[in-house]
């Protein structure tokens, strides 16, 4: 097998990973039944693994077909475009913290977790046409930052793992 | 491709991390008092006993509301955007003497009947993503 066919197959397998975790986590109760924005945001696990593997576009490109999937198979437009909008900030604020060559895998992940709950958040003011959302930034950056040390520590162990094993490169 | 978890044993990038993480704490610390200091006003006031929410009434319209509870009866007066409960007949009647209530978060709590009034906005209903 040449080496792009692997890299699209390995694509292809962290994508449908992605899916599985995302549907994984809907199976989990919601940690606040009020905010069911806050979440673990596994998926992110896929997208973090493939930015530290390839590059931007291989995650960009993972990102963007596992929202549009899960929305088309849990959601509806509505949370698409949240989740288009935190996906989005999420994918930029990482690619740029990684090229800057100054923080961990975990910081990475902090920094994506809480800007996608940023992306979301400014996704729901724009289309509520209301700031009073606005009070639960607070609660979604503390809540990003522990998913994303959880989420950063999970995906540093398995890249660790992986790299050792010197699975697949 | 450098081993990620080489990472862990850099000092100066988990050092980054750390710096990283408080200052994004920091931020919410920021934006959670800039948020208290102009809190919006809410528009439904939610009545929960024992943990369940009972009802919802809207801000803008005046009502006079006895609620009642297994151990005791309060009044919740809704008027002029605010509300408050006027009389109760629990023994410290501590609730009727709140400051009427008007923006979101605020609460009056009267802890014999294990009532709370609280102030919302209608932001749940909108289900902010329910999937991704």
């Amino acid at each position: 097998m040449n080496s792009k066919t692997k890299k699209v197959t390995f694509i292809g397998v962290m994508t449908a990973f992605a899916l599985v975790l995302a549907y994984v986590e809907l199976l989990l109760p919601p940690i606040f039944a009020t905010l069911p924005a806050i979440k673990i945001g596994l998926p992110n696990m896929a997208v973090l693994f493939l930015l530290y593997k390839f590059s931007f576009k291989e995650a960009a490109l993972c990102s963007a077909v596992r929202i549009i999937m899960v929305a088309l198979l849990f959601g509806n437009a509505v949370s698409l475009l949240y989740s288009l909008a935190g996906g989005l900030l999420s994918l930029v604020v990482m690619v740029l913290l990684k090229k800057s060559n100054l923080f961990s895998a975990v910081g990475v992940s902090v920094a994506g977790a809480v800007s996608h709950n940023l992306g979301q958040i400014i996704a729901a003011i724009l289309i509520l046409e209301t700031v009073e959302i606005g009070y639960y930034i607070p609660v979604l950056i503390v809540s990003g930052t522990v998913a994303g040390v959880a989420v950063g520590l999970l995906s540093s162990l398995v890249l660790k793992y992986l790299s050792n094993k010197n699975f697949y490169f | 491709m450098k081993s990620v978890f080489s990472t862990f044993t850099k000092r100066n990038r988990v050092l980054n991390d750390l710096i990283l993480l408080i200052a994004v704490l920091f931020l919410a610390l920021c934006v959670f008092f800039v948020f208290k200091i102009t809190q919006k006003n809410g528009n439904t006031v939610t009545v929960t006993v024992d943990g369940e929410v009972v009802s919802k009434y809207p801000l803008d319209t005046d009502i006079v509301k006895e609620i009642k509870t297994a151990s005791g009866n309060n009044t919740l007066i809704i008027k002029d955007g605010k509300a408050f409960i006027s009389n109760a007949d629990c023994p410290d009647k501590l609730c009727a003497k709140y400051k009427p209530i008007s923006k979101t978060g605020e609460s009056i709590i009267c802890l014999p009947h294990k009532l709370a009034v609280t102030v919302e906005s209608n932001l749940h209903s909108n289900g902010v993503d329910m999937a991704a």
